[in-house]
């Protein structure tokens, strides 16, 4: 655990800007209130610089894997500015005549924590450290969502949240233990060292498997993946249409880090014996996945629940490339890590677009919600509906944006994986899903309106809405930028597996003496010094 | 063997899967909720008593500062699910969870 600290620079970068932020929230000044976005988007950016400079220097001992970090951590601090300037104006229900209680800036520095959490994940060496981000992610969200909008559904929301979030941090600590218990120590190296000697005899004990499998039900909490994703479109709809979109983002691209960062101490070779349970676990999650989402997403009127059942159809695409894993279709985007990381990224800025563009009409209440609110809004504001068509479009897959490649990518890598069947479903998938992105589109531009359209003035938001379409048709056209960082992550993280850090069994006193795991008596004497002191 | 007096790793395992499984049992039947609460609360000891088990086995402290970080983190959990249960009982009076599904579908 001897990582550079300059490596740490933009989480760093991000928490000094949180409290910024959290001190002039509470500014007498509206002013200063008012500002405390430009502060947030600016320590973003300057995060976002600090990724890109420090991108070789750090070393973290035996476990290098800096390429991944810094996608990582580009990805926190290039979409957190996109979902930043969605949230202009947060939290909504403001009330006019209490000027003291608009514009407050504690969720600016919710969203930072929390960012700075999913950019940490990509640095973790050490599963107390990948607990901690986790949790670092997870906690600002639960306030997010309950506080975002002063009415019922968001409380309901918040609490439905919390609760499973609570559930399912249990679930894979739970998980953790035990992969502590079979590995006797928490560092990665070390854990990686047991799997390999483990692998290497063809027997993986029990408490791995069952540790694995607990750390991935755990994790598919927070990537909504089915049958763990019934909270989703409940906390989607209840939250302002912000947190919303952040909810899209951040939960998910930490579980999909922490996923490739723990399959990574397996070397991602469970095939043999009893092991085969694990990959078997993430395709069955895949499949039941991509169904649910779409096909329960044609049944909504509901724009974001239907938005919430795309998210979770989407988690399916990307547990198909971790299915895959990294070593199908070698050195190229088509590698299953490397085309589920350029998925999330492209993922996560088209449906922050999307976000981004419903935030600004606003509907009847303080949202539009339903797709009567959106009906013919094409005529009123034509700029909105085309950022929010161009988004939709590339949830789609049309070529020409970012959608159509990640899926492109996504099916070669299960194709070169040997998994056709799964190919042949993410493009049946793909089908299903036109038909509810296009009745939004078609609500927007082809019914009349029926009611008068209340919309947020904001020319932030407009500016996050053009951003995403922009970035989607751009990194559509041109993804060699994304592709090159989401390459390189799979390059190291293959090089890692192959060539995995040496050192690190952990041996204790009491094996030696009986050689079984369960059956042996805990050593009657306390340890010593010298046997606290880590190996 | 001798049945008391010498625990075995596993007697320490089980327990610790007994209190989670007791938790997510209580998560799941209990409708109060402080009591839900509590129930993940009980889940956590559970993982920190395997972790303090494992710890002792292996003799080294990764597994007892894991817990310190565990319990710090719950700490926060646990003001965090007060506030919101505090905000939730203000609204309807009640501290059933069943009153609070509007949204279906």
């Amino acid at each position: 655990m001897t990582t550079n600290i300059n490596g740490m620079c933009p989480e760093i970068i991000m928490i000094c800007g949180a409290l910024i932020v959290m001190l002039m929230g509470l500014s007498r000044n509206d002013t200063v209130r008012r500002s405390t976005l430009g502060v947030a988007v600016a320590s973003l950016i300057l995060a976002f610089i600090a990724a890109l400079r420090i991108g070789g220097i750090g070393t973290s001992a035996g476990w290098t894997l800096w390429p991944l970090a810094t996608y990582d951590t580009l990805l926190a601090s290039g979409v957190g500015i996109l979902t930043i300037l969605c949230s202009a104006g947060m939290p909504f229900g403001n009330e006019p005549e209490k000027p003291d209680r608009n514009y407050r800036g504690e969720y600016f520095a919710l969203m930072l924590t929390s960012l700075a959490g999913v950019s940490m994940i990509g640095k973790t060496t050490n599963l107390i450290w990948l607990f901690l981000a986790l949790e670092l992610v997870s906690i600002p969200t639960y306030i997010m969502v309950a506080t975002g909008r002063s009415n019922t559904p968001a409380q309901e929301a918040g609490i439905k949240y919390f609760f499973l979030g609570a559930l399912s941090a249990a679930i894979y600590l739970f998980g953790f233990s035990y992969l502590y218990g079979f590995a006797g120590s928490t560092s990665y190296v070390a854990i990686t060292a047991a799997f390999h000697a483990a692998l290497a005899t063809g027997h993986l004990p029990y408490v791995a498997i069952i540790g694995l499998i607990m750390v991935v039900i755990g994790i598919a909490y927070k990537i909504a993946a089915a049958p763990l994703h019934y909270y989703a479109p409940d906390v989607y709809q209840g939250a302002a249409t912000p947190v919303t979109a952040f909810l899209s983002f951040a939960p998910k691209a930490t579980g999909f880090f922490a996923l490739i960062m723990v399959f990574n101490l397996t070397g991602w070779r469970l095939s043999g014996g009893t092991a085969r349970v694990v990959p078997d676990l993430l395709i069955v999650l895949a499949v039941l996945t991509m169904f649910v989402g779409n096909v329960l997403a044609l049944l909504q009127r509901n724009i974001k629940r239907m938005l919430a059942y795309s998210s979770i159809s989407h988690s399916g695409y990307m547990l198909v490339g971790l299915a895959v894993g990294p070593f199908a279709a070698g050195n190229s985007p088509a590698s299953g890590i490397s085309a589920t990381l350029f998925y999330l990224g492209g993922y996560s800025i088209m449906t922050v677009g999307a976000f981004a563009a419903l935030t600004y009409m606003q509907g009847k209440s303080d949202a539009a919600e339903d797709l009567d609110d959106i009906a013919g809004i094409a005529g009123e504001h034509p700029f909105m509906a085309a950022c929010m068509a161009v988004c939709l479009f590339s949830l789609i897959g049309m070529p020409g944006t970012i959608g159509f490649l990640g899926k492109l990518f996504i099916v070669q890598s299960a194709l070169a994986g040997g998994h056709a069947v799964l190919a042949v479903l993410v493009v049946i998938n793909a089908a299903i899903a036109a038909a509810y992105y296009l009745r939004i589109v078609a609500a927007m531009y082809i019914r009349e309106p029926w009611s008068p359209f209340a919309v947020r003035q904001s020319t932030t938001l407009k500016a996050g809405a053009l951003l995403g379409a922009v970035l989607t048709v751009f990194f559509g056209i041109f993804p060699a930028l994304l592709f090159h960082q989401s390459n390189s992550s799979a390059a190291a993280v293959r090089s890692l597996v192959l060539n995995p850090p040496a050192g690190g069994i952990v041996e204790p006193v009491s094996r030696r003496a009986t050689g079984r795991l369960l059956k042996s008596p805990l050593p009657a004497v306390a340890p010593t010094a010298a046997a606290i002191s880590k190996p | 063997m001798q049945t008391f007096g010498n625990p075995m790793l596993y007697h320490y395992l089980a327990l610790g899967a007994a209190l989670f499984t007791l938790g997510l049992i209580g998560f799941m039947v209990r409708r109060n909720m402080i009591m839900i609460f509590l129930s993940t609360e009980i889940m956590f000891q559970g993982i920190a008593i395997n972790l303090i088990a494992f710890s002792r086995y292996w003799q080294n402290a990764d597994g007892q500062s894991f817990v310190i970080f565990i319990l710090t983190v719950a700490a926060a959990e646990a003001s965090l699910a007060l506030g919101l249960v505090v905000m939730l009982f203000r609204r309807r009076q009640t501290l059933n969870v069943d009153t609070w599904s509007e949204m279906q579908g």
